[in-house]
């Protein structure tokens, strides 16, 4: 069995600003997690040079910089390129949920979520990530 | 010269060869009356050889055509023009019951016993086109199909957004995590309240969408004096310039002017088009409103200071859910329905919503209205 530290450090990359609010609060104030939200790409990508986020939670649609772009920019970090990127999106159809996979992503979270157990559902991505 | 029995042999052959031939051939004289048709050509018109043997060729041809043939010959004959003479083309060909068909047509020229007669050959290819007609009938039904279900996704994504605030937020109320901490609770009770209400526009707007495609959109047109409208429009949507920190301002509006539209929906027009404005303006600006009387009917003009929309956007601005296009962008706040079912509504009125828009001057949208005719409805007073 590997041996890893526990998930403490949560990034989430959101243009919704509602929803960066109540996604703090389920992260941060229920989960217990240090959470970083960040309102666009270049802003989440600016963040991570100061705040050593071990996942990151990634909106999907976002105005100038979309998720996928993002997540690109991501795998081309030395710094964060094994880290796991969670996308979080309200396209929820099957092959959509396939395709974004396919770019790269550890798992996918449909909106809405479930704010009481969001937490609880990052850390048992990161533990997948852990013993894959 | 060859002998007896090659000449025989090589008429058989030929004969063999017309008479087996897939296609028509058709010989006519330089009057335009048949000398000889083979199997083929019998098959593809529907004709005994007897039948047309002598006729004019134009017999097996619709109208226009039929009445322009001798025309094209005595052209080609006078004047050397060729119009189909060595040179294929599709045509259309008709048959003895009367149906129509395409064709295509080879027409050659030759010279027997010095008179000058033509040869075409016929190609019928009502299978064909009809395949290539069956096949561009599945691929259209399979692009409706495609921006059907696209559009579906997209309303999805578009109804899922504020219920994702709304449902965590009261999943968080319910779950006494935040007893304690009036301001937070206060802060969920806020976005879910807000964003009930985003998805009542949403859910509006898809309505609006469902009856402009549908033809079920109700319209009851009456005059109205248009300065007032204007008026109307700026001061119902004020406090939308407030939380932008934007001020409307009506400009020049000859009081004489009157339209005729379903004023509802015409205002409705006008708040989609103020509240864009507001949004994309800077801060403490200003937007103008105003109309004036053009060659045609009457223009209103909404004009902001903002930044203007970026050029590569715009050939789609009037799109459905245009801020939420297959590129994974949006631009903040909006449906992404307002100036497709704007332009529906006032197009519906035989006007025409358009826009000019540069990084310096901002946008101007037009929304320009025609006079219907001359003595009943006018959508101006002079």
């Amino acid at each position: 069995m590997s041996h890893h530290e526990s998930l403490e450090r949560v990034l989430y990359i959101e243009d919704e600003e509602d929803i960066r609010i109540v996604a703090d609060i389920a992260l941060k104030t229920i989960g217990g997690l240090d959470t970083r939200c960040c309102a666009s790409g270049p802003e989440g990508l600016a963040a991570l040079e100061t705040f050593p986020a071990q996942l990151i939670l990634l909106d999907v649609m976002m105005p100038g910089m979309d998720g996928p772009s993002v997540l690109s920019e991501i795998r081309n970090n030395e710094q964060y390129q094994n880290t796991p990127v969670v996308f979080i999106t309200a396209k929820v159809q099957a092959d959509e949920v396939d395709q974004l996979l396919s770019l790269g992503a550890n798992a996918v979270i449909s909106k809405p979520f479930e704010p009481m157990d969001m937490a609880q559902k990052l850390r048992d991505i990161w533990e997948d990530f852990h013993r894959a | 010269m060859p002998k007896p029995d090659a000449v025989t042999d090589l008429l058989n052959r030929s004969k063999a060869i017309l008479e087996t031939m897939v296609d028509g051939v058709i010989t006519i004289n330089n009057k335009g009356l048949i000398d000889t048709v083979n199997p083929a050509a019998e098959r593809i018109f529907g004709y005994q050889s007897r039948e047309l043997l002598g006729r004019n060729v134009s017999m097996l041809m619709p109208s226009p055509y039929r009445e322009e043939h001798d025309g094209y010959i005595h052209n080609y004959l006078t004047t050397g023009t060729k119009k189909v003479i060595d040179i294929g083309r599709e045509v259309r060909g008709q048959r003895k019951n009367g149906d129509i068909f395409p064709m295509e047509l080879a027409v050659s020229e030759m010279l027997i016993k010095g008179e000058r007669m033509f040869t075409g050959i016929v190609r019928d290819i009502s299978e064909r086109k009809d395949t290539e007609e069956k096949l561009r009938e599945a691929m259209r039904r399979v692009h409706e199909q495609r921006i059907k279900d696209e559009f579906i996704s997209t309303v999805s994504h578009e109804l899922r957004t504020p219920l994702t605030s709304i449902k965590a937020s009261l999943d968080i109320l319910k779950s006494g995590a935040l007893t304690n901490d009036p301001e937070k609770s206060g802060t969920l009770i806020d976005i879910a309240q807000k964003n009930s209400e985003r998805l009542l526009l949403l859910i509006n707007d898809i309505l609006d969408i469902s009856k402009i495609e549908s033809e079920k959109m109700q319209y009851r047109i009456t005059r109205i004096p248009l300065r007032s409208f204007l008026e109307t429009a700026i001061s119902d949507n004020r406090v939308y310039g407030d939380k932008y920190q934007v001020r409307y301002v009506l400009g020049e509006c000859p009081d004489h002017l009157t339209i005729d539209v379903d004023p509802d929906r015409m205002m409705q027009v006008m708040s989609n088009l103020l509240s864009n404005a507001a949004k994309f303006s800077p801060l403490n600006t200003e937007v103008y409103v105003s109309a004036e009387e053009t060659e045609h009917g009457v223009r209103i003009v909404v004009k902001d200071q903002g930044k203007g929309i970026p050029e590569e956007f715009q050939p789609h601005i009037f799109e459905k859910f245009t801020q939420a296009d297959s590129s994974n962008q949006r631009a903040i706040g909006g449906t992404g329905l307002g100036l497709h079912i704007s332009k529906a509504i006032v197009e519906h009125h035989e006007g025409e919503l358009s826009f000019n828009s540069s990084v310096k001057n901002g946008t101007e949208f037009y929304i320009d209205l025609r006079k219907k005719d001359r003595t009943g409805a006018y959508n101006v007073t002079p």
